[in-house]
């Protein structure tokens, strides 16, 4: 959460709700789904999102249920895809040069990608945003190669 | 409607991630409520956030967090959802994909021959710069680069940009790299739903009577 930006206390009080949220809703956790972590990782993305949106507006935080990102559920294709993707996405990480799977990790939480990681790795941003899209695509292959 | 064009991979990992800005993110959720196959790209993506927080390194909460946190969960209990809007957003007649719903959608205003635009107002994020465009059959689009993001879902119609030829349901995305002439499909007018972070620079007689509509 602190790294996409969030002041320590929001990121806290993100982290309580979450904390929260996961208890709450254990019950509707189904393993058939999605793996814990990604799980988790949802819930407090949701939960940002909703903070992030309280803060623009008067209206009322619903419980880590952004719209849009539920929009439409998910076809028992899409299900078994997704059960499948986790361990394939972890072997993909894996794979990665240490580079590339760096480049990945450094974007994956920033508001603004390009312009920030120029400026941590003082690189042209032409060159980070080479990079990105070159790490990403090679991402997708290996993703691929295991289907 | 099976879509032929998608959002990048950045985008996708950035909406998984849920850093997108308000604007596109409305799109890229337009586009996934329409293309399953995104939806499995956004899961994959959603899959990769879970693996990368297992090897994130912990920030410590402050004392007595955890002892705060367990008294809140026997006081709170949470407020029941909000149920979504039931009355499905349209423009002249013209149903708007759902994703629309609780945005306030303003009025056709013609901004050029064959040109017309509607603000579309997000409750959560009234300052973001979303529009519905519809231009007539055959118009050419007004001639703009980008300085930032500009994404676009084709919800009626079709124009053809660069070589490509875009349909209902096809996502385009173009940033500083780009520079736009779309010309619309003979079949009849075209209505797309576009976000725009950053500054477009317009070019041209149309694109200068565009500009202080979108207000960029």
């Amino acid at each position: 959460m602190m790294r996409s930006g969030s002041s320590s206390e929001l990121a806290e009080e993100i982290a309580q709700e979450a904390m929260l949220l996961v208890w709450r809703k254990a019950a509707y956790f189904d393993p058939a789904r999605a793996g814990a972590m990604t799980w988790i990782f949802a819930i407090a993305r949701n939960l940002r999102i909703d903070f992030q949106r309280k803060s623009k507006s008067s209206k009322h935080v619903d419980e880590g249920e952004a719209d849009g990102l539920q929009a439409t559920e998910p076809t028992p294709e899409e299900i078994l895809f997704v059960r499948v993707d986790e361990e394939r996405v972890r072997a993909a990480l894996q794979a990665l040069s240490s580079e590339q799977e760096e480049i990945i990790r450094l974007s994956f939480f920033r508001d603004r990608p390009h312009s920030e990681i120029a400026r941590e790795l003082d690189l042209p941003l032409g060159t980070v945003k080479s990079r990105i899209r070159r790490a990403l695509a090679r991402l997708r292959d290996l993703l691929e190669e295991t289907l | 409607m099976t879509a032929n064009y998608h959002p990048s991979d950045l985008t996708i990992m950035r909406f998984a991630a849920g850093t997108l800005p308000a604007g596109p993110m409305l799109v890229v959720a337009t586009h996934l409520s329409g293309c399953p196959f995104c939806r499995r790209r956004v899961a994959t993506f959603e899959a990769a956030g879970g693996e990368i927080l297992t090897e994130i390194r912990p920030a410590a909460l402050s004392d007595g967090a955890l002892e705060r946190t367990l008294n809140r969960l026997d006081s709170s209990e949470p407020a029941p959802l909000a149920s979504p809007s039931p009355q499905p957003a349209s423009i002249d007649g013209f149903i708007l994909p759902r994703t629309l719903n609780d945005c306030k959608v303003g009025p056709w205003r013609t901004v050029g021959p064959g040109v017309k635009l509607s603000r579309v107002t997000m409750p959560h994020a009234p300052a973001a710069n979303v529009i519905l465009l519809k231009v007539k059959a055959n118009r050419r689009m007004p001639a703009h680069g980008h300085s930032d993001l500009e994404v676009t879902q084709v919800l009626k119609g079709s124009f053809s940009d660069a070589g490509n030829r875009y349909q209902p349901g096809d996502f385009v995305e173009g940033d500083d790299d780009t520079d736009h002439s779309p010309v619309i499909g003979s079949e009849g007018e075209c209505i797309s739903l576009a976000a725009i972070e950053g500054h477009v620079r317009f070019r041209g007689f149309f694109g200068r009577l565009l500009q202080p509509f979108i207000g960029l």
